[in-house]
């Protein structure tokens, strides 16, 4: 039985155009975010939206997690309609935004913890275990008595995930939750969230741009363009999908080899001294013969097509 | 339920005293601009009285009461409330930061209310208090144990009106966004709070006590602790607090669901 259920939602944005000339002729603008949306989520899993901007993700989320009414549709999360605001269904659930702060920005984070242990009546028990958990896990001791206006980016989104976790959620909405974070502080945040979705079986919404997230986190991918889904399965299956094909690239230590590869057939580029063919699934074994007669096979990699370039694909139908 | 929003709110008062224990100069100025203005105040109606033995039939001491008690109920109002309301007319809407408070388990309009207290706005208390006794025992008008009771009785449900009002004037922020300058409306009506209602022309006594009661909030309460109970004016006070609770929670629920956040 699916813990999220969405049917035909639809969310509809009207704006009033006027200006001083014409204050009686205003006209409405309509921009449709979400367009009949329809998606099953199994408890436990973590789904990746993608889409571009505007593409509808960050608002369905909101509409997901009751701070936005749609204009039509039905959503059942657990049982409930997210924005009937029932407080069983929002004790048990949790939306981090990587571009806003729930805490409050000029005091320790702990202040901020206590503070939402009130709003959402955890035991103090339940309470100390699971702030003790997020703090080893994310390893920010040192962060609960620092002001949130002193904290860099990637120790303030620590802080937004323990806040986010503190009441021990069922349902979690990430969107964009790695966004402006280096290297370090996004890896330590996927690794965080692979953890906890694994050990506590929490169903995981994530919306990212990047793809490094939803090929750590995700198996199962939403992709939504202009508020409606262009595609919903795995990520595997996408790549399948859209791109039947691998990419061979070899390193053409000089001319002479340049000149070979110039004679091989099919879909091929040379980009500095490196050679791509992209190579479609069944012709593979040919092809592959082929290049690894000519060349030094430690200068041969066959790879997948990446999975930006899927995406893009797609967006550019 | 109240017990957690007492809970929440000691917290919140705590955290605002860490926070402005951070700003000890601002405190003291605005302490010092708080004593200022009453004593600006005190000089003024002096100046009205010596030219006139009463307003409307209220002696200075009475005026100086109701003075004092409309101002103790702007301050708690100040130091509790006006902050987080105001912050929607300005920030949480225009900026989409109401987001958080609609996907907690609290009441939003409670919640954004009381986020962001001034606890140390209650000092001023330290000298209002002390001169709403010293007015109303300087009356010479004697209080009974039943106005006293009638008196905190309609008080606290005056409070009550005086929220509503500000949450309802702000409330237009959830359609038009861009409000800064209706969050001010409540300070200039504030004006009307301080003299008794006779003084007044009667469109405007009908106006500011019925169809945007902001003189119901000081003048019946002062009058409860001052003249025999009037069950007419008791009953008054509580129906128009009840139709005002009611219209406010209407307008701020379709608010609510017009809410559009803003986009990240």
């Amino acid at each position: 039985m699916s813990i999220i259920s969405a049917k035909n939602v639809t969310k509809t944005f009207t704006k009033l155009d006027y200006n001083w000339r014409n204050l009686f002729k205003s006209k409405k603008i309509e921009t449709t975010a979400v367009n009949k949306l329809n998606i099953e989520i199994e408890e436990g899993e973590f789904v990746g939206f993608l889409g571009p901007n505007g593409a509808g993700k960050t608002t369905f989320l909101k509409i997901l997690s009751s701070i936005i009414h749609p204009t039509s549709g039905e959503v059942s999360i657990m049982g409930y309609t997210p924005w009937e605001r029932d407080f069983r269904y929002l004790s048990q659930m949790a939306i981090v935004m990587g571009q806003k702060n729930q805490l409050w920005w000029d005091l320790p984070a702990i202040d901020s913890f206590n503070m939402l242990k009130e709003v959402y009546s955890i035991p103090d028990e339940k309470y100390k275990k699971n702030l003790d958990k997020m703090v080893e896990t994310l390893d920010m001791k040192s962060l609960l008595t620092k002001q949130l206006r002193s904290m860099s980016l990637g120790e303030r989104m620590k802080c937004e995930l323990t806040a986010s976790f503190l009441h021990s959620p069922k349902v979690i909405f990430l969107d964009e939750p790695t966004i402006g974070l280096d290297v370090v502080s996004s890896h330590s945040i996927r690794k965080f969230l692979k953890k906890i979705n694994a050990e506590e079986k929490i169903t995981m919404i994530l919306t990212s741009h990047y793809m490094g997230d939803i090929e750590a986190l995700c198996k199962r991918v939403v992709i939504v363009d202009k508020g409606k889904k262009v595609y919903d399965g795995g990520l595997a299956e996408l790549k399948e999908k859209y791109a039947p094909e691998k990419k061979i690239e070899i390193y053409l230590e000089n001319l002479e080899e340049k000149e070979k590869f110039a004679k091989i057939e099919g879909n091929k580029k040379i980009v500095e001294n490196k050679g791509i063919i992209r190579v479609q699934k069944h012709e593979i074994a040919s092809v592959v013969n082929q290049v690894f007669s000519q060349f030094n096979p430690e200068n041969i990699s066959i790879t997948e097509i990446e999975t930006e370039e899927v995406i893009g694909k797609i967006f550019n139908k | 339920m109240i017990f957690r929003y007492i809970k929440i709110n000691l917290v919140l008062f705590k955290n605002s005293l860490i926070r402005d224990s951070q700003i000890p100069g601002h405190i003291v100025s605005s302490i010092l601009f708080r004593v200022l203005e009453l004593v600006v105040s005190l000089v003024f109606f002096k100046v009205i009285f010596t030219n006139t033995p009463d307003l409307a039939g209220w002696n200075y001491y009475q005026v100086l009461f109701l003075y004092a008690f409309a101002r103790i109920i702007m301050i708690v109002h100040n130091a509790w409330l006006k902050r987080g309301v105001q912050s929607m007319a300005t920030d949480l809407i225009r900026k989409g930061e109401f987001d958080f408070y609609l996907a907690k388990p609290v009441d939003p309009m409670v919640m954004v209310s009381i986020r962001r207290p001034r606890i140390y706005n209650f000092l001023s208390l330290l000298f209002l208090i002390p001169l709403a006794f010293y007015a109303a025992a300087k009356t010479g008008i004697p209080i009974g144990f039943d106005n006293i009771f009638w008196f905190l009785f309609v008080g606290i449900i005056a409070f009550l009106l005086y929220y509503f009002l500000t949450v309802l004037v702000i409330s237009p922020a959830f359609w038009f966004v861009r409000l800064w300058s209706i969050s001010e409306i409540m300070d200039r009506m504030n004006t009307f709070m301080r003299y008794p209602v006779g003084i007044f022309p009667e469109a405007i006594k009908i106006t500011l006590m019925i169809v945007f009661p902001v003189m119901t909030v000081s003048y019946i309460p002062a009058q409860t602790l001052f003249y025999p109970p009037n069950p007419v004016w008791i009953l008054f006070i509580i129906t128009v607090t009840a139709l005002f609770g009611l219209i406010t929670r209407l307008v701020w629920l379709a608010g609510q669901r017009n809410y559009n956040s803003a986009s990240s």
